[in-house]
């Protein structure tokens, strides 16, 4: 049981955290990323798309950066250079996401709704555990961010873009070209996430497979305060109870599964009806 | 003069996405290696050449213009209602339920009651959503599209569990005479004509006149604007936040409930799905005018019962629908591509 738990609660944790760094990037420097599940999605077809093509999950990895990669840039093309109210952008996206992999996956493989499968990324083992190369990449990422924002003079600035351009904007930080990087940063990073999804957990494009994880991964980074460390608790603490619902739902097979889909979403509403204080996001974001 | 740039500038302005439309679809159709001709006119001729397919389409645009009318107004005063999809599903399950359940009461009032319950539920989900906006100042679009979620299993739960009529598709009780709104039977063909465009359209009129006319309208487009101006004004923004949610909601869940004793009587698990998405789509596409939204929601309908043809004739997925309404979206909300149309501008996004 315990060894289910830990690695359901992995499983659960992975996607969530990716996404929600991703988010964290780009909303640190004041571009609010509501698109994160459109990138995820995109980013789990390619995956899979990269994988069925070269036959190496690792490309297939790649290609999933690349598609979330280039989502974001057209989040920071729209709501930075054409000026789309950034919340409209990320609505755009979502549905041009799920519109797009839908229709790819019928111009390509010749299906609707499920791709064929492809192989899937392997996991190493230690001991009994099973760690998967995404567990490693994004612990790394969660240093190599908290070191850039908080120990680095360009994480620095990208925190100064996001709490008051003006300010940082008259002394000389290019708040435009920064906000750019960031969101394009953002949408390869929820792409790894998207793969996570199609790669990691299944071997297979399942259409709109990511199924709310965006919004999910908004939510834990609104609970996480924008901050990476708290954002990873609280990944954890989703991915966990959502690992116990499921394992409630496998051991008393009497609860409708239906339950246990909606139990992180309920738990999400729980969580902001009952939060103590008021959430405070980057001072500066959307503006 | 000023009449005529009065009315120039929504023209010019439909004509331009009616252009980006039909580049979009070129576009899509060239990928897909047919013809483009050959596939808008098979569009034009499955949603509008056919008494029935038109029955469809028009059926159809009235749950969107309900959905838009529910993005539209909490929009007016800056608030995004994402959360149309699962108020519609909320709103058609609890009218089928109200409409199979009250058969016995006299005529009119089995339906009264499906539609009432279609409205409150709704209501309750947006204020859900508007609660949690103005308490916990988290952003409505992730509230709403959570609170989606929630709905959509649960409803899916009760659809498949404890009120699951139908064996070979998983769909409600069918509601009885009595709850139905009447209908037009299409004369030689299998669809029905819902009254619902009617009603969708009159609260549409209702909604521009309202806004353009009323103290209460006027506040809103205030508070849309700028919030820290109506908050100056003496505007409490919060009380406005609140009821434009629970409008909304209430409009979508409307929308559900006059969709189902309307057209389809009995709730089928999964066909309400989309719909909130698509008004949300046209609301912003038609930056909220009234007349717009009429024209975007027949115009995203008409491609919605077109993508059964475009997937059996022309093997092209239904998803081509989104990825054209993402591409509207897109272009007509930013700079340089499309001349703006100033209705119900914002000046900046703002998160609280």
């Amino acid at each position: 049981m315990e060894l289910f738990l830990l690695n359901s609660t992995i499983a659960k944790t992975m996607p969530l955290l990716l996404a929600a760094l991703g988010g964290l990037i780009s909303e640190r420097s004041g571009v609010i990323n509501f698109a994160l599940e459109g990138m995820m999605l995109m980013g789990a077809f390619f995956a899979v798309f990269g994988a069925y093509y070269t036959g190496d999950p690792l490309l297939g990895i790649l290609a999933a950066v690349a598609a979330g990669g280039a989502m974001g840039l057209l989040h920071a093309f729209g709501s930075l250079i054409m000026g789309i109210n950034q919340v409209v952008s990320s609505i755009a996206l979502n549905l041009l996401a799920v519109g797009t992999t839908g229709f790819l996956l019928n111009q390509i493989f010749g299906v609707y709704g499920v791709s064929p499968s492809v192989p899937s990324v392997e996991s190493f083992r230690i001991g009994s555990f099973s760690i998967s190369p995404f567990i490693l990449f994004a612990g790394v990422l969660l240093v190599l961010l908290w070191m850039f924002l908080y120990r680095t003079r360009y994480g620095l600035r990208l925190r100064a873009a996001g709490e008051d351009s003006d300010a940082a904007l008259s002394l000389g930080v290019t708040v435009k070209k920064i906000r750019f990087c960031a969101v394009v940063a953002s949408g390869c990073i929820a792409g790894v996430g998207g793969a996570y999804i199609s790669l990691g957990e299944t071997s297979l494009f399942i259409e709109n497979m990511t199924n709310g994880r965006g919004y999910l991964a908004i939510a834990v980074l609104i609970c996480g305060r924008w901050r990476p460390f708290l954002v990873m608790w609280f990944a954890l603490f989703f991915g966990f109870a959502t690992a116990i619902s499921e394992y409630i739902h496998v051991s008393f097979s009497n609860i409708p599964s239906q339950f246990t889909l909606m139990f992180p979403f309920v738990l999400t509403l729980l969580v902001f009806a009952g939060f103590f204080g008021r959430t405070r996001p980057p001072a500066g974001l959307g503006k | 003069m000023r009449f005529l740039s009065r009315w120039i500038s929504p023209v010019a302005y439909f004509l331009q996405i009616v252009i980006i439309g039909i580049v979009v679809v070129s576009l899509i159709s060239c990928l897909a290696g047919l013809s483009p001709l050959k596939v808008m006119s098979a569009y034009w001729f499955s949603a509008f050449m056919n008494l029935n397919n038109l029955a469809i389409t028009l059926n159809k645009s009235a749950l969107i213009l309900f959905a838009a009318l529910a993005a539209a107004i909490p929009l007016r005063g800056g608030l995004f209602n994402a959360g149309g999809e699962g108020q519609i599903y909320l709103g058609g399950l609890s009218a089928a339920l109200v409409g199979f359940y009250l058969k016995e009461l006299p005529t009119p009032l089995p339906l009264i009651f499906a539609v009432a319950a279609g409205i409150g539920m709704g209501a309750a989900w947006g204020c859900i959503a508007g609660i949690i906006k103005v308490k916990r100042k988290v952003h409505e679009v992730v509230t709403t599209i959570i609170l989606n979620y929630v709905a959509l299993y649960l409803v899916d739960f009760l659809v498949r569990g404890p009120f699951c009529a139908g064996y070979e598709m998983a769909r409600t009780a069918r509601i009885s005479e009595s709850a139905s709104l009447p209908a037009l039977t299409i004369a030689g063909g299998s669809a029905i004509l819902s009254p619902g465009i009617l009603l969708a359209v009159g609260l549409c009129v209702l909604y521009g006149w309202y806004m353009k006319n009323k103290p209460q309208g006027y506040e809103v487009r205030i508070i849309g604007q700028s919030r820290d101006a109506a908050t100056y004004a003496g505007i409490d923004y919060k009380y406005y936040y609140v009821r434009l949610m629970v409008v909304g909601g209430m409009l979508a869940g409307l929308g559900g409930a006059v969709d189902l004793t309307g057209v389809h009587r009995t709730f089928y698990a999964g066909s309400f799905s989309g719909y909130g998405y698509d008004g949300l789509a046209a609301a912003l596409i038609s930056k909220c005018h009234p007349v717009g939204l009429v024209i975007a929601s027949v115009f995203i309908a008409s491609l919605r019962s077109a993508d059964r043809y475009f997937q059996l004739c022309t093997d092209i997925s239904p998803n081509i629908t989104l990825i054209i309404e993402a591409a509207l979206v897109f272009l007509v909300s930013g700079k340089y591509i499309v001349r703006k149309l100033e209705i119900g501008k914002k000046s900046t996004n703002e998160r609280n």
